[in-house]
């Protein structure tokens, strides 16, 4: 057993860990957060990206006894100005990007990250942010459309 | 057509969505229950064995294990996982646990241990001793003669040829097409061989169990049908069905591969014996190995045209590898034809035949597109040649040949599902909109004459046209029930599965056109076989067309009762007031509220429910169309194949919900792109997958896929619900035609076996001394 | 298990002095796949993202614990278009230059260039101090290099005279997140000498001599002498079949991309 201190959506928690457990099985399992799912276990498809310390990474190859100190931001950890929908959550749901929404967490964890430093990225930026989120139901097109800025949102479009 | 209606042809929100954006723990896997016991699987690792002896008492007495499954301590009768009406089209050759495995990754045991560590920690004492057997590991080497007999059991069922490793076989003649070939300026012939891909949802399979407080077993399960699982699962336990009850939550994609019992059997068990909940969650590579496969196919095509550019006869031989079992094997061979000759109904000489073959290989299954994607790609790159050799315009030589409105195809009544099939006239076919505005969006004339690159990088275009189907004609049934509530809202429950497509949503918009309401007003509850009616389930794009009317006409029931205590509130004829805005409303503009309606019937004179429950079982089903233009880049050095663009021009009826439908084009086409591109099951010489996981077996990101256009052609079904045709499968078979027609215009090489990977696409242009 | 989190390299020393035999973990991108699908259940880890000297850059120096995000701004281009190419975006955020050197897998993508500039590796023990061993001295064989129980690797050292004309390619089977079927690293100097090292076609990356000393004591090659600089390139490599390719396909492809990364370079 090896305890860590975590902070996770703003509250600390002390936690005794077993073994090499991810991070991932951690917040699920330990701490009922579920909305980041376990799709590959390989770091692959994005669906249990969380931000730690600021950064998008897949939580399945955290160790979780090596994230000790560390802050964790998951999805329900978010939230907009009023308490509502955070502007990527609204913007992915308004736009009809999600279908079976399995991948649509990790997509918002990724998407929150880049406007948090780009607030109107290119279309190509957006891929180039979710490179590492498969979605297997969209073809990325509407999630596409809903995070580029509206002028650079050509996906779809005549190339 | 779409603005005579309120809701429906709107882009309404999905009303499952917040749910799933916020990270809700809506899925089979997020539920926690207490004293849960965890299942592992050992599999098979050899292609085909006989199990000699097996020992689970080491793995039994580890502590912390509650139960190990094997075929010794288990129901033996046999079945088929495939998920489909009854009796099931699919052969019954499978047990929950044989003395037989049959391909590397075969069910031989499970354990139920209190946690999913020791549950894998103690498949490694189960002493197994098999006597390993010859295995055919291909088409041919389960087709040669002396081949070794994969199904020799003798209690199998509905094998077409056992002996012969024949799982189905088809033969179905119109006219007379040897004779017709000779009569033709121009005959093609290609054939053309398909690969293992896999669904990959991002959800693997999960169920859990738990007896409820009636010690009624409940599976929570990721399903696409929840009453055929309950009839399955109730009859391999031999459980009254009163005592199982199935719930379908959200679930993380399907795509075909979640119409199958593959977990639900087991876990049931599993609880019945322990008294305890069980869980049981494939890994990715369980998923890839021992779920289910798209059936690879060889299929050859030959077809002939007149010297005036019509068709005059087409015939396909298909040889399909079902793999260990048959699950959807003698389905899928038939949509192989009868998902694809009806579109060029000009030709009245037409030969279909078919064999699907077991092998000691991965198993196949339904996946969007059930053979009619596996098919398309010889016929539509055959068709690609004719029209060269006839110097045609590949779409002018589709302009000649296909189906119309008003038209028939003796196919539609000579090949079903399992059987013969429907007779049935078209009554909406938009494919000349079709061809036209995809020919105009993608600017196919502007790039089809454009000279032949010569650099190492060549672009060209290539195009295909497609059908599917809406349901299976007097086999689905859909149903629906509308109940209405005091506040003027309603609750519709169905038993139509959501696997992420949005048919809460689009249903919902539906039963909210009728009744004149706000799509908010309908409150959706589907999936669960306590409190929805029954419905075949998510499968042969069933659901907008099939429960979609199920729902108009419970709707209309609704609407009728609604009218009658109106008519008495604004003493006035039911036939005069009309529903719209929430409210009733008499000739004369008087109204009252839903809400004023349902309060009178619920605590005024002549009480009742106001509510109905309606029922559909299609006559026919009306295929959506779609016309396929692909873009394509060919570096003639490496081979690889880049997709620049994709415009896909679909006829689907009336979109219920518009930017649904385009999404379900868009996401089969870029599923479809993975198929035609990276997607392949690749196998060690005994048979086992080297790449089952999704660092190995690649499926689309969004840095490889081209802007994908969907273009939702003007177009109205009448028989179909507000004029809705079904739309989630056509999408995915475009790509391997359109890709591999766009191909050859690029280079002058012609491919015939999918995926078109970097090294495939350079060894033909090597041959063709290219490169 | 038990894991240690040592703040400096003084305190990892320590700990790996104290568990010569324990798990080094950076990253996680190659361990925690070993873990949550081949069951890996190491009895030490020294987890070392929190040792500051291993997260240098400067100076002809990386450290083994910059990962590959910081590197897509390395001042090396190479070695930045190498970085741009790894996985995802949460891969670049958590793997390192380290882990590759750790992993030793011929695909690995920071390879290719430290071969091609002749990097050298350093490590350091609390028994053996420190040493730093030419990459082709660390690098032995797939998957083993010769790191000692109880070492460390500290990071890479880069010559200094490194000219701005780096290349980096790769084919595989799609854009993103690709693993990659064939790689390669071209650096060219104001000489005119080039040297080129490719991944995933060998048991190591590789340098390719003969190409090299061809195409070095040609000023102004022609499209001829970079079309041979392809072929000897593609005779020296030394691939092998496996689920991604043949070998022989490899062998044809680490031509191209070699001889397309020449022409980049004299563009």
């Amino acid at each position: 057993m090896t305890a860590i201190r975590l902070t996770v959506n703003g509250t600390e928690h002390l936690l005794d860990v077993e073994g090499p457990v991810s991070l991932l099985n951690l917040l699920r399992e330990r701490l009922g957060l579920t909305g980041a799912k376990n799709a590959c276990r390989q770091g692959e498809c994005g669906s249990c990206t969380v931000l730690l310390d600021g950064e998008p990474v897949c939580s399945c190859l955290v160790m979780a006894a090596d994230a000790d100190g560390s802050e964790i931001i998951t999805v329900e950890g978010l939230a907009g100005p009023e308490g509502g929908l955070h502007p990527v959550q609204q913007a992915l749901h308004d736009k009809g990007a999600v279908q079976c929404g399995y991948c649509t967490t990790g997509i918002v964890m990724s998407a929150v990250h880049l406007l948090e430093r780009n607030p109107t990225p290119t279309a190509e930026e957006v891929k180039e942010a979710l490179a590492g989120n498969l979605c297997r139901c969209t073809g990325y097109g509407a999630i596409v459309r809903a995070l580029a800025a509206p002028e650079t949102a050509t996906d779809g479009e005549a190339p | 057509m779409s603005d005579k209606f309120e809701v429906v042809g709107t882009s309404e929100r999905k009303v499952d969505g917040l749910a799933l954006i916020t990270g809700r723990p809506v899925f089979a896997g997020d539920l926690d229950l207490p004293h849960t016991l965890h299942l592992a699987l050992l599999a098979s690792p050899h292609a085909h064995a006989r199990i000699r002896r097996i020992d689970a008492g080491g793995a039994a007495r580890l502590p912390g294990v509650a139960l190990v499954l094997t075929h010794e301590n288990t129901p033996s009768l046999r079945f088929t996982t495939a998920g489909q009406g009854y009796p099931e089209p699919s052969p019954y050759d499978a047990r929950m646990f044989d003395s037989k495995v049959r391909f590397v990754g075969d069910r031989v045991a499970v354990v139920a241990a209190e946690s999913p560590r020791l549950a894998r920690e103690a498949l490694s004492l189960i002493a197994v001793d098999y006597e390993v057997l010859p295995a055919a590991l291909s088409l041919d080497a389960a087709l040669a003669p002396g081949a070794p007999v994969i199904h020799d059991e003798a209690d199998a069922e509905g094998i077409w040829d056992a002996p012969h490793n024949l799982a189905a076989a088809l033969d179905v003649a119109v006219g007379d097409t040897p004779a017709a070939f000779a009569e033709c300026v121009a005959v093609v012939e290609t054939t053309c061989e398909t690969q293992y891909a896999q669904h990959a949802p991002l959800e693997t399979h999960v169920c859990q169990s738990y007896l409820d407080d009636n010690g009624r077993l409940v599976l929570y399960t990721s399903t696409q049908v929840p009453f055929h699982l309950r009839r399955i699962v109730a009859r391999i336990l031999d459980l009254p069905i009163h005592r199982i009850r199935v719930v379908k939550p959200r679930i993380g994609g399907g795509f075909g591969v979640k119409q199958e019992v593959l977990l639900e059997d087991v876990c049931a068990l599993v609880t019945m014996r322990t008294g305890r909940p069980a869980r049981w969650e494939y890994t990715r590579s369980e998923e890839f190995v021992s779920a289910r496969t798209r059936h690879p196919f060889r299929i050859r095509v030959k077809v002939g045209a007149r010297e005036d550019g019509v068709l005059h006869a087409i015939e396909m031989d298909a040889i399909q590898n079902t793999g260990a079992y048959g699950t959807h094997s003698l389905t899928v061979l038939s949509n192989a034809g009868s998902k694809t000759l009806p579109l060029y109904n000009k030709a009245p000489h037409l030969r279909f035949t078919g064999r699907s073959v077991y092998t000691n290989l991965p198993v196949g299954g339904a996946y969007r597109g059930y053979g009619g994607t596996q098919a398309s790609f010889p016929l539509e790159t055959a068709l690609d040649r004719l029209a060269e050799r006839l110097g045609l315009d590949p779409v002018e030589l589709r302009r000649r040949n296909h189906i119309g409105s008003g038209e028939t195809s003796p196919i539609f009544a000579e090949m079903g599902e399992g059987r013969e099939g429907v007779p049935m006239i078209i009554k909406s076919c938009a494919i000349p909109e079709c061809l036209n505005a995809g020919m105009e969006a993608f600017g196919w004339a502007h790039k089809r004459a454009r000279p032949r690159d010569t650099g190492p990088v060549r672009r060209g275009v290539g195009m295909s046209l497609h059908m599917q189907g809406s349901g299976i004609p007097l086999i689905d049934m859909g149903a629906a029930t509308i109940k209405m509530n005091d506040d003027g809202s309603f609750h519709l429950l169905i038993g139509a599965t959501d696997l992420g497509t949005g048919s809460d949503t689009i249903l919902g918009q539906i039963a909210a056109e009728v009744l004149g309401v706000r799509l908010e007003q309908i409150v959706v509850y589907s999936s669960d076989t306590d409190f929805t009616p029954f419905d075949t389930g998510a499968y042969a794009s069933s659901t907008t067309y099939v429960t979609g009317k199920a729902v108009e006409r419970a709707a209309r029931e609704v609407e009728e009762q609604i009218r009658r205590v109106a008519a008495v509130m604004l003493q006035t004829e039911a036939g005069a007031v009309q529903l719209g805005d929430g409210r009733v409303i008499a000739p004369d503009g008087r109204s009252v509220t839903l809400a004023e309606v349902c309060t009178r019937a619920y605590y005024g004179a002549d009480q009742f429910q106001i509510g109905a429950t309606a029922s559909c079982v299609p006559e026919e089903s009306p295929p959506p169309f779609m016309a396929s233009f692909a873009e394509v880049a060919v570096d003639v050095e490496t081979g690889q194949v880049r997709v620049l663009d994709y415009v896909a021009a679909v006829d689907c009826g009336t979109p219920i919900n518009p930017r649904m439908a385009e999404g379900q084009v868009e996401g089969a086409v870029a599923n479809g792109i993975g198929y035609a591109l990276t997607e392949e099951y690749l196998f060690t010489p005994g048979g086992k997958v080297r790449n089952a996981d999704l660092s190995r077996y690649k499926i689309p990101r969004t840095l490889d896929l081209p802007p994908i256009r969907v273009i939702l052609v003007d177009s109205y079904e009448p028989t179909g619900p507000m004029g809705a045709k079904s739309i989630a499968e056509i999408g995915i078979n475009g790509p391997a035609p359109s890709i591999a027609n766009a191909i050859y215009h690029a280079t002058g090489v012609r491919l015939a076996r999918t995926p078109f990977t970097p090294e495939r696409v350079w060894r033909a242009l090597r041959e063709a001394g290219i490169g | 298990m038990q894991i240690l989190r040592p703040r400096s390299l003084d305190e990892a020393l320590d700990a790996l002095a104290a568990h010569p035999g324990a798990t080094l973990l950076a990253g996680g991108t190659d361990l925690m796949v070993q873990v949550n699908y081949q069951g890996r259940r190491p009895e030490v880890v020294v987890a070392l993202r929190r040792v500051p000297e291993l997260l240098q850059m400067e100076d002809g120096f990386v450290g083994a614990g910059v990962t590959w995000s910081r590197l897509t701004s390395a001042p090396w281009p190479g070695l930045a278009q190498a970085a741009r190419t790894v996985g995802s975006p949460q891969i670049r955020a958590m793997g390192t230059l380290g882990g590759n050197l750790g992993t030793a897998s011929p695909a690995g993508d920071g390879l290719p260039f430290l071969a091609a500039v002749g990097a050298g590796v350093e490590v350091a023990s609390r028994a053996g101090g420190r040493r730093t061993l030419a990459w082709d001295q660390f690098l032995v064989g797939p998957k083993r290099n010769s790191l000692q129980p109880g070492e460390l690797i500290l990071g890479v050292r880069l010559p200094t005279d490194l000219p701005q004309r780096q290349e980096f390619a790769k084919v595989g089977a799609r854009n993103a997140m690709v693993i990659s079927i064939a790689s390669a690293c071209l650096v060219r100097f104001a000489d005119g000498a080039v040297r080129i090292a490719l991944g995933s076609v060998g048991p190591t990356p590789l340098r390719a001599p003969r190409a090299e000393a061809m195409i070095s004591a040609d000023k102004h090659p022609s499209p001829a002498a970079a079309a041979e600089f392809g072929r000897l390139v593609a005779e020296e490599v030394r691939p092998i079949d496996d689920h991604r390719s043949t070998a022989a396909y490899r062998r044809h492809a680490a031509g191209v991309i070699a001889r397309r990364l020449l022409e980049r370079a004299l563009a």
